[in-house]
C-alpha cells in the first residue's frame, strides 16, 4: 500500500517508521474521524487498466478522490480483443460482487472467445446472461448502487447505457457483450473505433465516487465498462492538445 | 416428542483429558475434506489444469506452497495482535468442538456447553479485527471493519437461534439437548433456528456469502497482509471454524448421535460431513452479502423471525410440562 501525499507534513517524531499519523477529520455524523490517504492504482485486481485514485478514507468511506490516467496511447483493437475486454470487465464486476464461480464462468468464456473460429462463446456467454438474471442476490446487492438519471449521465459526460444504478450497467454489459460475439462470429470483423460519445473526464470519475464506501465504489468504477471509457478520454485529450 | 424425557444425570461421559488431540485430529480431517470439496467445486467451475480431481489436491499444493513462502512483514506492524488474531481462528475452532458429543463421548460435559459455544464464537469478532488492524495496512483494517459490521448483523439472531433448542431441551448442556431430540429432530420443527444458525456458521468462519471482510475487492481485507505460514493457520482457521459449526449443529439441531444402523459416534461424523459440504456448496452459489445492506437484514428480517421462532418453541416447551 501506499502512504504518500502527504509530504508537506515532515515531522518524524509524529511518523512512526515514516508513516504519517492520520489526522482526524469530521465525519459524516459530526464526529471527528481519523482520514487515511490511500492511493489505489492498477496493481489492486479488477482495477480497471491506467487509472489512478487518490482517495481520502475515512473508515472504508471515501470522503475525497482524484482521479488521473496513467495509460499510455490507446491500442487499436480488432473485433476479438474489445470483445474479449468487455467479457472481461464483466468477470471483474462478478469477482467483486463476490461471486466467485460466476466470474471464473466469464473468463473461461473470455478465453473461449479469444480462440479463433468456433463460436462457442456466444452461446457460453448466453447461459452467463441467464444465471446471472436468475440471481436475486446479486440483484438486491446491486440495485441502487449510484443510480445514474439520464441528466446525470449526460451532465457528466458519460454515454447512454450508463444510465440506470450498478445492476442495470451490469445487464447492459452483457447484452453488449452477447451481441458483440455474436457480430465476430458473424463474420461481422473490422478495426474498431472508439465511440466518440464515449468519454469521461477525470474529475467526473472522482465525483462518482464521494461519499461511497470502498466497495461500492469499487462496483461503480467496474459497472462503468471504464477501459473504454479511458481510452476514448485519451483520444480526446490527444486531440484537443 | 410427546412421552418425557428421562432425567438422567448426563447422557454423556466425560473422556479423558488426553482424548483432545483426538478431538483435534478429527477435526483437522474435518477441515482437511471442507478444503478439498471446495478445491474441487472451484476446478470444476474454472476449469484449469487436472479438472475436478486436481482440484481435490489443491490444498495440499497451496499448503506447501504457503509453507515455503517468506514471510512478509509490514511497516510498524503490531506483530503480537497480528499473531493472536491469525493463529486463534484456529485455537476457537478447537476450544468449540470440545464441548460437542461424539455420540456419548465428550472432552467438556460442561452444564453451558451452549453458553460456551457462543462465547467461543464471539471470539472471532476480537480475532478478525486484530488481524485486520494489526498489519498496519488501509485496507487489512477496512477488512476488520467490515468483519464488524457484519457482525452487528449476524451475532443476536445467531444467539436467539441458539436459545431455541436450550428451551425446547430445558438445558444448556449440548448432550441434553441432543438427547432431547428424541425421534424429531430440532431442525425438523424449528427450521427458521436451524437456517439462522447455519447463516451464523458461514459468518463467524468468514465464508461465502459473508467473506467481505476478506474479499477481493479490498485486496483480501483482513487477510490481505498475511503470508507464508500465518496465512495458512489463518486459512486453516477458517475451514476448522466452518467444521466446528456444522459438527455443533449436530446435536444442538440434528438429533445427536441417533441413527440407525451405524454407531453413534459415526452418525455425528456423517452428519457433519453432510451439513459441512452443504456450507462448501453454498459459497459456489451465492455473491457476497453486503455488508451495510446485510446489516439491515439481520436486523428488519432475521432477528424478529427468530425471536417468532423462539416463542412458539417456548409455548410448545410450556405446553408440553
Amino acid at each position: 500500500m501506499d502512504h504518500g501525499g502527504h509530504e508537506g507534513h515532515g515531522d518524524m517524531e509524529m511518523s512512526p517508521g515514516g508513516i504519517p499519523l492520520a489526522e482526524g477529520g469530521e465525519d459524516r455524523d459530526g464526529l471527528e474521524m481519523d482520514v487515511l490517504q490511500v492511493r489505489f492504482g492498477p496493481v489492486l485486481p479488477h482495477w480497471p487498466a491506467g487509472l489512478v485514485l487518490r482517495c481520502s478514507l475515512q473508515g472504508d468511506v471515501i470522503v475525497e478522490a482524484q482521479a488521473e490516467v496513467v495509460d499510455g496511447p490507446p491500442r487499436q483493437e480488432d473485433d476479438v480483443i474489445g470483445s474479449a475486454r468487455g467479457i472481461d470487465n464483466i468477470a471483474s464486476l462478478l469477482a467483486l460482487a463476490g461471486w466467485d464461480d460466476a466470474a471464473a464462468e466469464a473468463r473461461r468464456i473470455r478465453d473461449t472467445a479469444l480462440e479463433p473460429g468456433d463460436g462457442a462463446a456466444g452461446s457460453e456467454l448466453e447461459r452467463l446472461r441467464r444465471s446471472v438474471r436468475r440471481s436475486w442476490t446479486l440483484r438486491w446487492s446491486l440495485r441502487g448502487v449510484r443510480r445514474l438519471s439520464d441528466e446525470d449521465a449526460h451532465a457528466r459526460g458519460l454515454p447512454a447505457d450508463a444510465v440506470g444504478d450498478t445492476y442495470d450497467r451490469l445487464i447492459g454489459m452483457l447484452d453488449r457483450a452477447v451481441a458483440g460475439v455474436a457480430a465476430t462470429a458473424a463474420g461481422n470483423t473490422g478495426t474498431r473505433t472508439n465511440d466518440a460519445g464515449r468519454t469521461l473526464s477525470t474529475d467526473h470519475l472522482a465525483h462518482l465516487v464521494m461519499g461511497l464506501d470502498l466497495a461500492t465504489a469499487r462496483l461503480v468504477l467496474a459497472s462503468l465498462d471504464i477501459h473504454e471509457l479511458l481510452a476514448g478520454q485519451a483520444e480526446h485529450e490527444v486531440s484537443h492538445g | 416428542m410427546a412421552d418425557p424425557m428421562p432425567m438422567t444425570d448426563s447422557p454423556i461421559t466425560t473422556v479423558a483429558p488426553g482424548w483432545a488431540i483426538v478431538g483435534l485430529a478429527i477435526l483437522g480431517v474435518l477441515a482437511l475434506t471442507a478444503a478439498m470439496l471446495d478445491g474441487a467445486l472451484a476446478a470444476r467451475a474454472g476449469g484449469g489444469p487436472g479438472g475436478t480431481m486436481g482440484g481435490l489436491v489443491r490444498p495440499f499444493g497451496e499448503a506447501a506452497r504457503l509453507m515455503r513462502q517468506r514471510r512478509r512483514t509490514t511497516v510498524e506492524a503490531d506483530g503480537l495482535l497480528w499473531r493472536i488474531g491469525g493463529a486463534g481462528l484456529l485455537v476457537t475452532a478447537a476450544l468449540m468442538v470440545t464441548v460437542v458429543p461424539l455420540g456419548e463421548w465428550t472432552i467438556f460435559d460442561l452444564d453451558v456447553g451452549v453458553m460456551w459455544f457462543n462465547a467461543m464464537d464471539v471470539m472471532v469478532w476480537a480475532l478478525v479485527w486484530l488481524t485486520g488492524w494489526g498489519a498496519n495496512s488501509a485496507h487489512s483494517l477496512v477488512g476488520g471493519y467490515r468483519f464488524l459490521a457484519h457482525g452487528l448483523g449476524y451475532e443476536l439472531p445467531l444467539m436467539f437461534a441458539l436459545v431455541a433448542p436450550a428451551i425446547a431441551a430445558e438445558s444448556l448442556n449440548v448432550g441434553r439437548v441432543a438427547a432431547a431430540q428424541d425421534g424429531l429432530w430440532f431442525a425438523v420443527w424449528m427450521p427458521v433456528a436451524f437456517l439462522v444458525y447455519l447463516l451464523g456458521v458461514a459468518a463467524f468462519a468468514v465464508w461465502g456469502p459473508f467473506s467481505p471482510a476478506i474479499g477481493t475487492d479490498v485486496a483480501g481485507g483482513a487477510r490481505a497482509e498475511l503470508s507464508g505460514v500465518d496465512r495458512l493457520v489463518f486459512e486453516v482457521g477458517r475451514y476448522a471454524l466452518l467444521a466446528a459449526g456444522a459438527a455443533f449443529a449436530v446435536p444442538m439441531f440434528l438429533g445427536g448421535g441417533a441413527g440407525p444402523l451405524l454407531p453413534d459416534w459415526a452418525w455425528v461424523l456423517v452428519k457433519t460431513v453432510a451439513l459441512l459440504a452443504v456450507l462448501v456448496w453454498l459459497r459456489r452459489r451465492l455473491p457476497v452479502f453486503r455488508p451495510d445492506k446485510f446489516m439491515e437484514v439481520g436486523w428488519v428480517v432475521l432477528l424478529p423471525a427468530v425471536l417468532v421462532q423462539d416463542l412458539v418453541v417456548a409455548v410448545i416447551a410450556v405446553g408440553r410440562s
